[in-house]
């Protein structure tokens, strides 16, 4: 448990994550985890679906449950005076979830939808898309599984699933807003004490995919998808190409931005982001641009991508930091974003980083120190997902534009 | 601490300090949207959005998303059906220079060559938004509904259309709609009210005086209409069903609200336990919107195809039923909490605490606290909830579909 008080606020936010995410599916049961966050809040402990949803409602709980590649992660916002009723709710949904029978045809219907659904919007399936081709399976996978898969899952699988993986161990819980520490320590010992560790399963990685995959659809714009390897969080080059990422895509004169969009008009949306999980971590890249001019926007893209670390200014060193810096700050009046922060460092490196050390840490950032990050991890090799009515040629990947 | 001034020349300033926020958020609310467009403008309001961005007469395009990111704020801006909104959160210690760029930039230069470079970014907007039918769904459902009442013109325009439009129109929209007594500055959080005033004073007070009154505001009960739009590209249908609600300025908005929560909100719902928890809809509900002059309601769900039909007769049958009985003693209370909590914990946030006073300011002139807002709620009653679905009965005005079916048949 890793908590922080936030005396000037009224809330409390808690994000538990289990490590019971995408990756622990059974390859024929893909979407297993997924299901079970589904299936987890249809009743709990005493209560049946409809009574637990009342029970977070009257208590102005904003509460979800959702499975990512490593961790099923419930989240609540509520005011501190409600910490205790609500977190009993949350243990409820965690250890005694009645996975209901005769609810399961019409969660399957519901995430078959939902799956299907995703398919209409294709900036989101590029992406997807593009996490399958760059990392090995089952990290690159998708946790919502196929229609194929999520229509196999049996209750007998969610209860073995939730018997070996929904356990305490691994599991982390992170607390922000107006709480005593001793007062929280004492409700989750109270509520979570009797919660029975489970094994810690090792994960198999399976290979990567294809560097140049084309999706066809008949779609308006060609949408451009690009990966490369970068390092881990808490890696000694992290802040570097945190750096690197910041002179790309950070505020509104990134690199990408500026000369994708602003100067050549190619685009509406185009950016890059920093993306990491325990094993692997990249930079992704996304632009999306109507079918002629498709190939144009990925040269320059691409062009940007291996010129990063040259020309570097002073002037843009200190917008990454300031925004950096900013976004901070502005964690400190969310409780829900500061307890997401809390979850996160201790998954990726087993501690907190104090608000200082955080600030130094982007203060550090400079021009060498960005340099240097491109000399050690260049953008190779790339991963190319491209989606739309033609594919693109690879070769735009080494232009100089 | 609430705090609210007016320029001589007719742009008002309002402002909620907050001591303890560790941010402050602000904007300028230009009251102008795509129903304030004549045909042939379709589209100027958020085109003219992007523009602004390109600069004034001091800063070029690349200066003024420079000059944003030294300060780190992160600036944005949206436009809806009649409302334009410049907003920005940063530091406390750059709020000066924050208030400077943005005032700054709304008087912009709307220089030739970038008029031309972003006619392209727009009409690729338009096609990304084209790629994704469902959220063309609403644009078009809300022409059906409005029929020729000017809140059915679209927010984005049309390739025609922008691709028509010409700088000059631009120009000449942007001296009709961007006076002073149309727009409101809203600010948030940690600052000083009596010195942000003073400093827009010295920045705005240049700015053409003068208001610009909505020529059309009737009030509309919405034109009946069912269209079913064949679109192979979906794998759902998506439905979007609408009647008439109170408008931004009637007392029942409050109850309105709760109606909406008790029968559509994502989770807890009518609409939530009848067609989302049995699997017969990927996602549904019931949204109200407020403009000024007018409201609706539009239900909306998507499912597999074969379902869409039932799904039809079973969000009729529940606003049926709603209208016929009212909710439940216990619903609306539950409403009540879950509304009062989300007002609570997003009153923490300056950006949703300036995008909060800011909007009610441009609809009503004034401005509820927290503590208001949440005891407005708190008195909705049964008579008020009694009013309101006899004044803005719960049925089926208009229905619009997209996705794979043909046809669908009225309920």
């Amino acid at each position: 448990m890793v908590a922080e008080r936030m005396a000037h606020l009224h809330s409390v936010a808690v994000r538990i994550l289990i490590p019971a995410g995408g990756i622990h599916d059974p390859l024929p049961r893909r979407g297993l985890a997924n299901l079970m966050t589904e299936m987890m809040d249809r009743g709990a402990g005493s209560r049946g679906s409809k009574q637990l949803s009342d029970a977070f409602e009257t208590l102005g709980t904003d509460y979800s449950i959702g499975a990512g590649t490593h961790m099923i992660a419930v989240t609540a916002t509520f005011l501190a005076e409600n910490l205790k009723p609500a977190m009993a709710l949350i243990a409820d949904v965690i250890m005694r979830p009645k996975l209901p029978s005769k609810d399961l045809a019409a969660v399957k219907e519901l995430v078959s939808q939902e799956i299907q659904a995703l398919e209409e919007e294709p900036r989101r399936q590029v992406m997807l898309e593009l996490s399958r081709q760059h990392f090995p399976s089952p990290f690159g996978n998708d946790p919502r599984g196929t229609l194929e898969t999520v229509n196999s899952i049996t209750i007998g699988d969610l209860e073995k699933f939730h018997k070996d993986h929904v356990v305490p161990n691994g599991t982390i819980i992170g607390i922000a807003g107006n709480i005593e520490f001793g007062q929280v320590e004492d409700t989750l010992n109270e509520l979570l004490g009797e919660w029975k560790p489970g094994k810690s399963p090792t994960i198999k990685e399976g290979k990567v995919g294809k560097p140049f995959t084309h999706v066809e659809k008949d779609s308006e714009q060609t949408h451009i998808a690009l990966a490369f390897p970068s390092v881990k969080v808490g890696h000694s080059d992290y802040y570097g190409a945190l750096g690197m990422v910041g002179i790309l895509s950070g505020g509104m004169s990134g690199r990408l931005f500026t000369e994708v969009r602003e100067k050549r008009g190619l685009c509406y949306a185009c950016w890059a982001t920093y993306t990491a999980f325990r094993e692997h971590a990249a930079i992704q890249c996304y632009a999306g641009s109507t079918t002629a001019r498709a190939q144009e926007t990925l040269e320059v893209m691409a062009g940007e991508l291996n010129r990063v670390a040259k020309n570097l200014t002073e002037e843009e060193i200190h917008r990454v930091k300031v925004g950096m810096r900013t976004s901070l700050f502005k964690q400190e009046d969310s409780s829900a974003s500061r307890a997401f922060s809390l979850s996160n460092d201790w998954f990726n490196l087993k501690r907190i980083r104090p608000i200082e050390e955080l600030e130094e840490s982007v203060a550090g950032i400079s021009a060498a120190r960005i340099k240097d990050y491109f000399k050690k991890h260049p953008p190779s090799p790339m991963t190319l997902v491209s989606m739309g009515k033609k594919p693109l040629d690879p070769a735009g990947l080494k232009s100089g534009k | 601490m609430f705090h609210h001034t007016e320029l001589d020349n007719g742009l008002t300033i309002i402002g909620e300090e907050n001591p303890k926020a560790h941010s402050v958020a602000m904007a300028f609310f230009v009251k102008t949207g795509s129903r304030d467009e004549t045909a042939d403008e379709s589209g100027v309001s958020h085109f003219l959005e992007h523009m602004v961005f390109k600069g004034s007469k001091k800063r070029d395009a690349l200066a003024v998303n420079r000059d944003l990111d030294k300060i780190g704020s992160s600036p944005n801006a949206f436009t809806s059906e009649e409302l334009t909104v410049f907003y920005a959160s940063c530091l406390p210690e750059f709020r000066a220079e924050c208030l400077s760029i943005l005032s700054d930039i709304l008087r912009p230069a709307l220089r030739s060559e970038d008029f031309d470079m972003e006619k392209k970014v727009i009409l690729e907007e338009i096609g990304m938004y084209e790629d994704q039918p469902s959220d063309m769904i609403h644009d078009y459902s809300r022409k059906l509904y409005f029929g020729d009442h000017p809140l059915g013109n679209s927010v984005l325009g049309s390739v025609q259309s922008i691709t028509d439009l010409s700088r000059s129109q631009m120009i000449k929209y942007f001296h009709r709609r961007y006076v002073s007594g149309n727009i409101v500055l809203a600010v948030a959080g940690n600052f000083d009210f009596e010195k942000l005033a003073h400093e827009a004073e010295k920045l705005c007070s240049r700015w053409p005086a003068g208001s610009s009154p909505r020529s059309e505001i009737r009030q509309t009960a919405g034109t009946e209409g069912f269209e079913v739009r064949h679109d192979t590209r979906t794998n759902l249908e998506h439905v979007v069903i609408t009647t008439q609600g109170p408008p931004a300025s009637s007392p029942l908005r409050f109850a309105a609200d709760l109606i909406a929560m008790v029968v559509g909100d994502s989770s807890g719902s009518r609409i939530y336990w009848d067609m989302v928890d049995p699997g017969h809809a990927e996602s549904a509900g019931l949204y109200f919107r407020e403009y000024e002059g007018t409201g609706v309601y539009s239900a909306t769900y998507s499912c597999s195809p074969g379902k869409a039909q039932k799904n039809l007769s079973r969000v009729m049958a529940i606003l049926t039923d709603i209208q016929k009985d009212g909710p439940t003693a216990a619903e609306l209370e539950k409403a009540r909490t879950k509304m009062l909590s989300r007002m609570v914990r997003s009153s923490e946030k300056p950006m949703s605490r300036m995008l909060s006073i800011g909007t009610q300011w441009t609809y009503l002139n004034k401005t509820l606290s927290v503590a208001e807002e949440m005891d407005k709620y708190r008195k909705v009653n049964d008579h008020q909830i009694r009013q309101v679905l006899d004044r803005y009965p719960l049925r089926q005005v208009s229905v619009e579909a997209l996705g794979p079916l043909k046809t669908l048949k009225q309920s």
